[in-house]
């Protein structure tokens, strides 16, 4: 890997979060009224907003306040939330273990689920298997999460009543949300997967392989499904950080105690400092996933090298 | 553009689910606009002797939470949510439009700032953009559509480009600029009607995603506000009866994927009659 692609790639890295930085600093600038006042909370008293403007350097320039607001998030000062006032660094990290676990588990049965599916349509172009998929992958494309998750819980916590349905409090709390969060991109990965097989067992080295004679099953495993892995992998990487970013409804649906909530309770309580601070924090999972599934690219495939 | 009878509009048409989508899209969208002629009802016309009744003659979808019909309900949301849906959608295409010809059209440094930029904004997901747009802007019709439009400008502006850049060294842009066409000219009259078959069918696609994230804001309560009636709005609200009586969640959630699917039905539909080459074989 030369190095010049790393510095470009990190570089992108960098321009995405000042970028997001600045959108978040900027978006407290955009409301009507005091900054300050916004920032502390409707029942904030006069001392309370004083100090925040003192804090936040309000009476200077605009670049200057934006460097002190810089300088605060890097150093994992993301301020006070103006409802509990406890600081949203904290509360931040209290809820985001819920959020990082239900992703991961999600993104690890879709893959597992995905790329069987994609592997058996593939193996099968135009089966039952293959047409099933198509209809999965656009049904999934079409459907809210929101629905799903709903729909769901008609099913299984009102009808059946055999799954809860809402909370973190058992294992069985777990089942509806990750299946809700999974099911986009099961149809995702088993697409990708098809689409890379297929593609794979068009090349050269697979009629050869199969000319010297290795069985269908060897072709199948050891020559195509390790050479379609790549952009499957990618596109696992890309959804993680999706899922982060796209579970906000799902943990509403299921009253899920993560940061998707605390967002969303954030923007009806009007608290910026929290609202600034989770749109950061997802900006910088996300931005950080890409570029790990960018760099992996190398470590995965020699032939690519930057 | 495309004449009749064309071979695009066979293979459209003998795409039966593209084409099923379409008439179901268009009974739709009629009923929206025709909605006060088809039913003397009024969508938030209380009746608090009769909440949340199942489906019944008089009420073919039942009743909600405060006796509203809900079957008069979702035909006025079908007003909202399919104008909050293509709303979005054509304002995400009149900011990226002109971004995306520009930026393919002069290449070079341009072009990369813009596509840096653009890529560092394609990280982000688009509902957590939009969701994070709502929160400055407040809630309310005007304010979903630019959030949930604002969403889709990154990966149309891509889209815009590329097209632009397929067509950019074909011979008729040479022959154009060497017989004096100034650069807004090329742009408008060859590049810009070359590349559209594309910037349709993904307008298209994007409208069903426009729609779901239109909903899910006002599922959240962060969209149109009550009691306007709107598809995701009637889910947000409908919530607290999910254990009583789910068929206030169960019917507009059905209408919102229904005509998602059909949306993308007619997208996929339309890149297949456009470009035969990408049939799925």
């Amino acid at each position: 890997m030369s190095g010049s692609y790393l510095v470009q790639r990190l570089t992108g890295a960098l321009i995405t979060l000042l970028g997001v930085s600045i959108f978040v600093f900027l978006m407290v600038k955009a409301l009507p009224g005091d900054p300050a006042r916004v920032i502390a909370g409707v029942d904030a008293t006069v001392e309370e907003v004083a100090r925040i403007r003192e804090e936040l350097k309000l009476d200077q320039g605009l670049f200057q306040q934006f460097t002190t607001f810089l300088g605060d998030a890097l150093t994992g000062n993301l301020g006070t939330s103006a409802k509990s006032g406890n600081p949203v660094a904290a509360e931040i990290a209290a809820r985001l273990p819920a959020t990082v676990q239900l992703a991961v588990l999600a993104i690890g049965v879709a893959t597992f689920i995905g790329v069987l599916f994609g592997l058996f349509a593939a193996l099968r172009p135009n089966s039952l298997v293959d047409y099933s998929l198509s209809a999965f992958t656009i049904g999934a494309s079409s459907m809210p999460a929101f629905w799903l998750g709903l729909l769901l819980i008609i099913v299984f916590a009102v009808q059946f009543q055999v799954l809860p349905a809402s909370g973190k409090d058992t294992w069985t709390s777990w089942i509806l949300p990750t299946a809700t969060l999974a099911a986009f991109s099961v149809a995702l990965i088993a697409r990708v997967t098809r689409a890379a097989m297929l593609e794979i067992l068009r090349q050269d080295y697979i009629r050869t392989a199969r000319a010297k004679g290795a069985s269908e099953r060897r072709v199948f495993i050891r020559h195509g499904l390790r050479n379609a892995l790549l952009p499957v992998i990618t596109v696992i990487g890309l959804q993680l950080g999706q899922l982060i970013g796209g579970a906000v409804l799902t943990e509403v649906v299921f009253s899920w105690p993560g940061i998707g909530r605390l967002l969303v309770e954030a923007i009806f309580a009007r608290d910026f400092p929290v609202i600034q601070g989770v749109i950061l924090v997802y900006a910088m999972m996300i931005v950080l996933l890409n570029l790990l599934v960018d760099l992996s690219y190398t470590l995965l495939d020699p032939r690519i090298s930057y | 553009m495309i004449a009749e009878n064309s071979p695009a509009i066979e293979r459209f048409k003998a795409n039966k689910a593209s084409a099923i989508s379409l008439v179901y899209l268009l009974v739709l969208t009629t009923m929206a606009l025709l909605a006060p002629s088809i039913t003397s009802g009024d969508p938030n016309q209380l009746d608090l002797g009769q909440v949340l009744e199942g489906f019944s003659g008089e009420h073919i979808f039942g009743t909600d939470h405060l006796g509203r019909d809900i079957a008069t309900r979702i035909l006025y949301g079908t007003r909202l949510s399919l104008l909050s849906g293509v709303g979005a959608v054509c304002f995400g295409l009149a900011i990226a439009l002109p971004i995306g010809l520009f930026s393919g059209f002069v290449g070079g440094v341009t072009d990369t700032i813009v596509q840096r930029f653009v890529d560092a904004l394609f990280a982000f997901p688009a509902f957590l953009m939009a969701l994070a747009l709502v929160a400055v802007l407040g809630a309310g019709l005007t304010n979903v559509i630019v959030a949930v439009g604002a969403s889709t400008v990154p990966p149309m502006i891509r889209l815009v480009r590329s097209g632009v850049l397929s067509v950019k060294s074909e011979d008729y842009i040479e022959n154009a600029r060497s017989v004096g066409c100034s650069s807004s000219r090329i742009i408008i009259r060859h590049i810009l009607p070359n590349t559209l078959g594309p910037i349709i069918v993904q307008a298209t696609v994007y409208i069903g995603a426009t729609i779901i994230a239109a909903a899910g804001l006002g599922f959240l309560g962060l969209g149109v506000q009550p009691p306007a009636a709107e598809w995701g709005a009637m889910l947000g609200e409908g919530r607290d009866y999910i254990f009583t009586a789910p068929h206030v969640l169960t019917v507009p959630g059905l209408f919102i994927f229904v005509t998602v699917l059909a949306f993308n039905y007619v997208g996929d539909g339309l890149r297949d009659a456009l470009d035969p080459k990408t049939t799925k074989q």
